[in-house]
């Protein structure tokens, strides 16, 4: 038989580590900064243990506690979205908010997360860079709807700079009662739910309960209900916000347009198209062009 | 309705006429002439030529202007067009005569003709001029300043009063609040001996920075006066109808800076001047919570303060300030607006601020102070002219029991809504997303989608053939009887090359029976070799098939059940049989295969 063993692979690509094979031994695809942040005494003595971890164990438990070394090592990587988070958070704490802004925004780069964004507004604001905070709140709020601070700290900006929120419809008010995917996981789990408990019983010669009858009535009424929230999710993607102050809004998508008025940063808007550099923008002041790069949008 | 009923008509039937003169007519080379054009017409019915040229003669557009006169039964259209005219050298010059549209109508104008002689009398000597003078000519702006418009008297020491006296030019405005006519004897600007003279006065306020040019114009009205008039001097006055020519005076060139942005202080609301400010008024220094008391500012200065901007009260929590009622100088509250400050009249004013005070509460001993400040012309600085607190003492508002109980009943209730704050620093990353865009937008989420479907769909499609299953179970018979055929075959072979003809024959004869049951259906153990043949097809070789079949049941037979065969050796031989039983075999396969 043969013996399972570790091998850490270096240079593989793969973005999670938790990718990995079981083949005649172990392999572990993860990236190469893991392990050279790993000191070679303390590779060794994961090696063993893993190694006789697995003569041991169940394979289904093995695999879960590896996930979780995994994960563990993957946190503890110089740059991965936790360490670089911890790295904003002491860089924030220290005052220094650039080092922290950079941090966090590549954190969140990596991984999308409500509590990157909240610091990354924060320091953004300390930085006097009212709309990359403002955007990065709102991307906050957009990925978890129930973050208080970022909701609070949105207020508080907004009506310290004398910033208008964004005008949603009523759909679009709707949507943001819950997190970004949820809406869209709710449609589907209860369109397939309604279909499933109509059509299963007979399919599998049962005799149709009320229960299913009432399951598929409150499938299909989720369904429908949460078809507006989809509907305002989507549009919300439109929003986005000036980035710099006194951003010039043209009329036309030229270098030489005129000048319709002069937005301020964070000011909200929905794009409506988009012309090489410039993008169509409506905003309450105005229906003009602006550079791409002087707006940001919620969704990029 | 009947006032406009009884006012007398506009004369707009009689014909048009022209009438051009010149005044003087005869100057010297260099000097300037009118030429004055009217018509009995309305200004804006006339298409006047913007360029009129004559041989020799420099001209240039000046004063215009239309008033009505009064005529029996109607009032009279009166419309001139005043040029300046010089000529350079001594001569008799024309201005030809020219057609003007007037109602869409052609009107001539006659022609003028100017004649320069070195031995003329001087210009200013034999005409009518307008004198500007303006008290300052360095002014900044929003400092009112006074504006003089002198007509001096006639060769025969008569006075003649103006009409429609206006400034013109851009950049500032003309107070009407502060005319005054006067008749007085003052000297002419330019240092001549003192003459009786009309004196048309106003207050003049430049709104922008730079230089201003304005020149006077109005119409001589001879003895008719409009409005209020002192009569400071003894003078002969006009006799005779008034001629209503339209008079004008040279260009004046005001001056005018911007107010300096250093040193501005708070409250100033554009107060440019001398102002003094008397000790505040408070209408009552007791008062109750709630209970309004009026403060009053006088302010005197030694400009108009027509225009004088209170200054805005700051907000105070212990007080609600209403906005303030200013008050200028009026007849029935007699606030000195001018005086004869000896040879030189100067605008004098007074302003009266009223502020409404509130009281909120009884923690105040004093009223709020009001930040206002002036600008110095002279000194170009701002100075202070708050409004100083005022003592004041304020005693508790009785309240009525149902109030009291409202009061309380108010006071549980959240005084304000929560104010916003700044968020703390998250202390990890909270709940995550794989990505900002939302999953209904990413390309897998249609293939995610639809793999519910396909699985119902497939589960769809099972029940159905389930059910056609359970409709035609020879279907499924056939389908197992092919099985069982293909594994014996397999046996027989494998039987076959390891010489076990016992084995061999058995599997022959269950794979037959099992490819033969479907037909019937019967059971596969209960059928014999007569069921067999029928089956089998009656081509060329037929006979070999049958003889096959017939052979191995016969010998199986003999095999299970005769004591003499028990040996097996009638079996060894069916070995030599398998290709026809190959051949049985297949027939029966196909057959089973062609069926439905």
């Amino acid at each position: 038989m043969t013996r399972p063993t570790l091998s850490l692979t270096k240079g593989l690509k793969a973005k999670s580590p938790l990718a990995l094979t079981f083949r005649k031994g172990l392999r572990l695809p993860c990236r190469a900064s893991i392990l050279n942040s790993l000191h070679p005494c303390r590779a060794r003595f994961l090696a063993f243990r893993i190694s006789d971890f697995f003569r041991t164990s169940a394979f289904g438990f093995r695999i879960l506690s590896i996930s979780i070394v995994l994960a563990t090592l993957d946190t503890l990587a110089a740059d991965s979205p936790g360490a670089l988070f911890r790295q904003g958070v002491e860089a924030y704490r220290s005052g220094e908010y650039t080092v922290a802004a950079k941090a966090f925004r590549q954190s969140a780069f990596d991984l999308p997360a409500s509590g990157t964004y909240q610091n990354l507004g924060l320091a953004e604001w300390h930085r006097g860079r009212v709309g990359p905070a403002i955007l990065a709140w709102e991307q906050g709020l957009w990925v978890d709807t129930f973050n208080t601070a970022a909701r609070s700290s949105l207020q508080y900006a907004r009506k310290t700079a004398q910033l208008e929120s964004p005008t949603l419809t009523w759909y679009e008010v709707v949507s943001t009662w819950l997190p970004l995917n949820w809406w869209t996981w709710i449609a589907g789990g209860s369109f397939w739910i309604a279909v499933g408990v109509a059509t299963l019983p007979a399919l599998f010669r049962r005799r149709k309960a009320g229960w299913h009858q009432a399951v598929a009535a409150l499938g299909l009424m989720l369904f429908l209900l949460s078809l507006p929230a989809l509907f305002g999710v989507h549009t919300r993607c439109k929003i986005g916000f000036v980035l710099q102050r006194e951003t010039p809004l043209q009329l036309t998508p030229t270098r030489e347009g005129q000048v319709i008025t002069l937005l301020s940063s964070g000011e909200p808007a929905r794009v409506e198209r988009a012309r090489g550099e410039y993008l169509l923008i409506k905003t309450s002041r105005g229906h003009g062009w602006i550079p791409k790069e002087l707006f940001a949008r919620l969704s990029p | 309705m009947s006032l406009m009923l009884a006012q007398p008509r506009i004369n707009l039937d009689a014909p048009v006429i022209a009438v051009a003169t010149l005044d003087p007519s005869i100057v010297r080379p260099g000097e300037e002439s009118i030429y004055r054009v009217t018509f009995n017409a309305l200004l804006d019915s006339i298409a006047w030529p913007t360029n009129i040229v004559a041989p020799g003669l420099v001209i240039r557009p000046t004063a215009s202007g239309q008033m009505l006169t009064m005529a029996p039964n109607s009032m009279e259209p009166r419309t001139t067009f005043n040029h300046r005219l010089r000529a350079e050298k001594p001569g008799t010059f024309v201005i030809p005569e020219f057609t003007v549209q007037v109602y869409g109508k052609p009107v001539k104008v006659p022609s003028a003709t100017l004649e320069v002689s070195q031995d003329a009398r001087a210009a200013s000597a034999s005409s009518q001029w307008l004198y500007l003078d303006l008290q300052k000519t360095n002014v900044w702006v929003g400092q009112s300043i006074q504006a003089r418009v002198l007509l001096p008297a006639g060769p025969g020491g008569a006075v003649q009063g103006l009409s429609q006296v206006q400034l013109i030019g851009q950049g500032f405005i003309a107070d009407p609040s502060a005319v005054r006519q006067s008749v007085q004897v003052v000297p002419r600007p330019g240092g001549r001996q003192p003459t009786p003279s009309f004196i048309y006065e106003t207050a003049l306020t430049p709104i922008r920075a730079g230089q201003i040019k304005l020149y006077a114009q109005g119409f001589a009205a001879g003895n008719r006066f409009g409005g209020g008039m002192v009569f400071a001097s003894p003078s002969g006055l006009a006799g005779g109808g008034p001629q209503f020519n339209l008079l004008e005076s040279d260009a004046a060139v005001l001056t005018v800076r911007s107010l300096p942005l250093q040193g501005e202080l708070p409250g100033f609301t554009g107060a440019i001047g001398f102002f003094n400010m008397a000790p505040p008024t408070l209408s009552s220094d007791r008062m109750k919570v709630g209970e309004p008391i009026k403060l009053s500012v006088l302010l005197r200065g030694h400009d108009s303060l027509a225009r004088l901007v209170a200054p805005v009260p700051p907000l105070s929590r212990n007080w609600q300030i209403l906005p303030v009622t200013s008050r200028a100088s009026t007849p029935a509250n007699p606030i000195p607006a001018f005086i004869n400050n000896g040879t030189e009249p100067v605008l004098l004013g007074a302003a009266k601020f009223e502020y409404t005070l509130i009281p909120l509460n009884d923690e105040t001993e004093a009223t709020p102070v009001i930040p206002f400040c002036a600008f110095n012309p002279e000194t170009g600085s701002y100075y202070d002219l708050s409004i100083p607190a005022m003592p004041v003492r304020v005693a508790p508002s009785p309240v009525l029991a149902d109030s009291a109980a409202l009061l309380q009943a108010g006071d549980s209730k959240p005084k304000s809504p929560k104010e916003p704050v700044l968020g703390s620093l998250a202390v990890a990353p909270g709940s995550t997303a794989a990505s900002l865009m939302p999953v209904q937008q990413r390309a897998w989420f249609p293939a995610v989608q639809l793999a519910p479907g396909l699985i119902f769909l497939a589960a769809w499609y099972w029940d159905r053939r389930r059910r056609f299953l359970e409709q035609h179970p020879e279907v499924m018979r056939r389908r197992r009887a092919l099985r069982m055929l293909r594994r014996e075959r397999t046996g027989l072979r494998k039987a076959a090359r390891e010489n076990n003809a016992a084995e061999f024959a058995g599997a022959a004869l269950r794979a037959m029976r099992a490819a033969v049951a479907p037909h019937y259906p019967a059971e596969p153990r209960a059928l014999v070799g007569a069921d067999i043949l029928p089956l089998l097809s009656p081509a060329p070789g037929a006979g070999n098939t049958g003889e096959v079949v017939r052979t191995l049941f016969a010998a199986c037979d003999a095999s299970q059940f005769s004591e003499l065969n028990s040996g097996g050796g009638s079996l060894e031989n069916l070995l030599r049989l398998q290709p026809g039983i190959e051949k049985v075999l297949a027939e029966l396969e196909a057959k089973l295969e062609a069926q439905p």
